[in-house]
């Protein structure tokens, strides 16, 4: 008798409630995250006052990225390290193999279009030699990663 | 004559093994009443919830929110491209970008204008959203919207302005921005 006394008044959590929030957190945080790209290494880009940056065609399109060398404080010193090419990894000073790989890249997608991804504490000289291979491959229409306005 | 305790308890065995005998009164009685109350079936959550945490603390550690990233478009000149020439009465109108110095500041200089020492790219939007010819929002503009522009950044200056710079003439409706070579 006093076992089922003791039986009726054990306590239980309705743990329903809960479940259905932490379903509602997992889902936004499963929509909202962003995973790591191989053809978009981290960098920081230009954020422009009043920015005109607009979400980009779904065209065929190369990515060009062009990462900065960082001084132990993590501060960009203006100098390129890397290009790094629809994920394709070249010397920071590869202008050819970003033209060959343009060229070629063009043979199949007479469309295509080049974005350039370079980060805002770059000086405009390392820049300019990848503008400059793109143009070499033919393509006039680059454009220009940046930030949308907040 | 009320049935007797023992007459109860022979009937209630009776039905339990599913016989009914004969007996002066019989007393029907459910075999759920005679198994006691019934149980609520309840889902055990515990292990799911735990679950559930571990997906919710990997993706608030792992998500970043970052602002979204898009795209300025630029039509450079290719050499062979069909890029528009530039029209005989069309003269360029330079923006040139020098940094101060010892910083990361830049100062801006448009033809002709005076200069813009504090690096305010809104300041350089204005100016030329003011030279922009426009037939009914500025007839007194000296500059057609197709007319070229050309940016010219000193050495040292970095991306993010020469970005700012390119974003000013796109968002003054300028359509013939191109980059001079930096030095």
């Amino acid at each position: 008798m006093a076992k089922k006394k003791h039986e009726a008044n054990k306590l239980e959590l309705n743990l329903t409630s809960m479940l259905d929030i932490v379903f509602q957190l997992i889902i936004f945080f499963i929509l909202v995250t962003n995973f790591a790209n191989a053809q978009l290494p981290k960098l920081e880009l230009p954020r422009p006052e009043g920015s005109k940056a607009k979400e980009p065609e779904k065209v065929r399109k190369v990515i060009v990225n062009i990462v900065p060398v960082r001084d132990p404080d993590n501060k960009p010193t203006g100098q390129t390290k890397l290009l790094v090419v629809d994920g394709i990894q070249l010397a920071a000073t590869d202008y050819p193999g970003v033209t060959d790989y343009l060229k070629k890249e063009l043979l199949e997608h007479p469309d295509l279009q080049v974005n350039l991804r370079a980060d805002k504490g770059l000086h405009f000289e390392a820049v300019q030699p990848v503008m400059r291979a793109v143009t070499q491959a033919k393509i006039a229409h680059i454009n220009l990663g940046a930030l949308e306005e907040e | 004559m009320s049935p007797s305790r023992q007459d109860k308890q022979h009937a209630a065995h009776a039905a339990m093994s599913g016989k009914v005998e004969y007996t002066e009164t019989v007393h029907h009685e459910s075999s759920r009443k005679v198994r006691g109350p019934r149980k609520m079936a309840q889902l055990n959550l515990t292990s799911m919830l735990d679950v559930c945490f571990q997906l919710l603390i990997f993706f608030v550690l792992t998500a970043n929110f970052v602002a979204a990233e898009g795209i300025i478009a630029a039509n450079l000149p290719t050499g062979v491209s069909d890029a528009d020439p530039i029209k005989p009465n069309q003269e360029p109108l330079k923006i040139v970008l020098r940094a101060k110095a010892g910083t990361d500041d830049v100062i801006i200089w448009v033809e002709r204008q005076p200069y813009i020492h504090d690096g305010d790219f809104y300041k350089l939007y204005k100016i030329l959203e003011g030279l922009r010819w426009d037939p009914k929002e500025n007839p007194n503009g000296s500059i057609e919207p197709d007319n070229p522009i050309i940016i010219k950044p000193l050495t040292g200056i970095r991306w993010d302005h020469v970005v700012n710079a390119f974003n000013a003439c796109v968002r003054a409706k300028f359509e013939n921005v191109n980059f001079a070579e930096a030095g």
